[in-house]
């Protein structure tokens, strides 16, 4: 199948920084040599102070991204949207986007920062271009959650979350692959697929059919 | 003390290679305060010069630095403003080999000359002690002066090497020196042997900073926050949470009084300039490193420490008595343990005139 099928991929992380700003907190106090306690008190303006400036930064921060991604996406790949919230303490931080072809998915590279490498954000994908389908094998970006934060923390409400949506416009209905492990969930919202999850829950083989 | 491990064998290692011409080394104008005006008596009295009485007879490869005798002041270099205190050995001033001390993240005159001091008159060293860009009264002046244009950007270790080079040259320092460094200056201390490995022999590091912040001591979670290929904000919201956290840790500074958020600033600026620096990396080959650690130092673990000193060609690792097992600021904790580490490293002939350390 040669017809290029136009796809929009879009990433959500959602970061409770609580569980974070705490360690961090104690490791800076190690580090000052400082008998200060790291009590609920100390947190709590410390997470003052981190929201007052990360909201204060939100238009530059975006401006900054945007501008790095911009530079290192693909001809026929265009960022659609960029956007981070605050609740609380939990960031939820999410880009789109969009492809000409989903046979670029692969070899997207993002970077988010000027002078890092570039970083890739879609795993370890192969496209295998069948005469009537798409298939898209592979394993999804891997994040592996420390189990100390996870288990310190005791909630599903301190761990990190990310969700993966993809969506191809060319296809029919929409199907969810939900994959859960320890403070991880992944979602997959692929149309009309053939989506399976093996062993490590982490594996994904998709198909795309062409349109009848 | 217990030395937990030795490298390889050292080349040139603690007490060896210090024969050196005599050589009369003239002051040719360029030295301490040579500034627009700025008076460093300001900042405090410099202590007593030492070896004025005797300038006229100081000879050896240091003659010029120890002719000046004792100071504290600012040295012009091309870098800035930078703020130096020095402490000229008693004995044999101008024959004996310097050492640079580069304190940790906060910095000042009041904390780093305490134990250039203690170097000096117990421990009989020569000592430059440097406040590097972003640091005490170094800072200060820049603030002074410049409105904080040293930490409007990251300050990375490349820069503080140019700035202790450049403060050698000033001092009309040209023949090796020995380095101290303690946390953050430590990094420092071992990027310029690194950097300039003819103008520093012996390279010795008090609770180094080992790597990341965020990889070792923050917390995995940190890490991938700011790593994170999925998160297009990670990088900038884990610099917003460094800033904050290392705000409220260290706390502000009398010294920055007049200058609301500049210290706070400077930390950050400070901390995320080395923040993918490791050590081990760093200390790849490098000959005379010398490696003094708490064991339960959470800021500085054991394990990188044996790691820098296994990529090392040379060198000792030390693990400090267990009366300060978790402490990271052994030179604030202990002065006298760390005077005797020098001395062990350096001047073993010289270990039964210390007096005995309190741990």
């Amino acid at each position: 199948m040669r017809t290029p099928v136009s796809a929009r991929v879009g990433i959500e992380a959602r970061h409770d920084v609580g569980p974070m700003l705490r360690r961090m907190l104690e490791g800076a106090t190690s580090l000052a040599g400082s008998a200060a306690e790291c009590d609920e008190s100390a947190l709590a303006e410390v997470f003052h102070s981190f929201a007052a400036e990360l909201d204060d930064r939100a238009a530059l921060d975006a401006a900054h991204v945007r501008e790095s991604v911009t530079r290192t996406l693909p001809k026929g790949v265009e960022l659609e949207a960029l956007k981070r919230e605050r609740a609380g303490f939990v960031v939820t931080s999410s880009f789109v986007l969009r492809l000409d072809d989903l046979r670029q998915l692969p070899i997207i590279r993002v970077a988010f920062e000027p002078g890092l490498l570039r970083q890739a954000p879609f795993g370890d994908l192969r496209i295998v271009d069948l005469e009537q389908a798409i298939l898209v094998e592979g394993m999804p970006p891997p994040l592996t959650l420390n189990p100390e934060v996870a288990h310190a923390a005791g909630a599903a409400a301190h761990a990190i979350a990310l969700t993966l949506d993809v969506r191809l416009p060319l296809l029919e209905s929409n199907h969810s692959e939900v994959v859960e492990g320890a403070g991880l969930c992944w979602r997959f919202d692929l149309a009309r697929l053939a989506a399976r999850s093996e062993s490590d829950q982490s594996w994904i083989r998709a198909r795309f059919a062409a349109p009848s | 003390m217990e030395i937990l491990a030795h490298g390889k064998v050292a080349r040139g290692g603690p007490g060896l290679g210090r024969a050196r011409p005599e050589v009369v080394h003239e002051a040719k104008g360029v030295g301490p305060a040579s500034n627009d005006g700025f008076d460093p008596a300001a900042l405090g009295p410099a202590h007593s010069a030492s070896g004025k009485s005797k300038a006229a007879v100081v000879t050896g490869p240091y003659a010029s630095l120890a002719k000046r005798g004792d100071f504290s002041g600012t040295v012009l270099t091309a870098s800035g403003e930078i703020f130096v205190s020095v402490r000229v050995a008693k004995t044999k001033p101008g024959t004996e080999r310097p050492m640079v001390y580069l304190a940790g993240l906060a910095a000042t005159r009041d904390r780093s000359e305490p134990l250039a001091d203690k170097l000096r008159d117990d421990g009989g060293k020569t000592i430059i002690a440097i406040l590097l860009e972003g640091q005490g009264e170094t800072l200060l002046r820049d603030l002074e002066k410049h409105g904080g244009q040293s930490i409007s950007n990251d300050i990375s270790d490349t820069e503080q090497v140019k700035v202790v080079l450049e403060v050698l040259d000033a001092l009309g320092v040209h023949a090796p020196v020995d380095i101290l460094g303690l946390s953050y200056g430590g990094a420092i201390a071992a990027a310029t042997k690194r950097e300039a490995p003819d103008r520093i022999r012996e390279t010795l590091l008090v609770a180094p900073h080992v790597r990341s912040q965020a990889k070792e001591l923050m917390g995995v979670a940190a890490w991938q926050l700011a790593n994170s290929p999925w998160n297009p904000f990670g990088h900038s919201m884990y610099r917003t949470a460094a800033k904050a956290t290392l705000a409220k840790a260290f706390g502000g500074l009398e010294l920055f009084k007049d200058h609301p958020g500049a210290f706070s600033e400077a930390l950050f600026r400070l901390s995320m300039g080395i923040d993918k620096n490791e050590l081990a990396d760093v200390t790849q080959g490098m000959e005379n490193l010398h490696i003094l650690v708490a064991g339960k130092d959470r800021a500085s673990p054991l394990v990188h420490n044996q790691a820098a000193i296994d990529a090392a060609d040379g060198g000792s690792l030390t693990v400090a008595p267990e009366a300060v097992e978790d402490e990271h600021d052994l030179v604030g904790e202990s002065p006298e343990l760390v005077v005797r580490w020098v001395t062990e490293r350096l001047n073993p002939e010289r270990l039964e005139k210390l007096p005995p350390a309190d741990t």
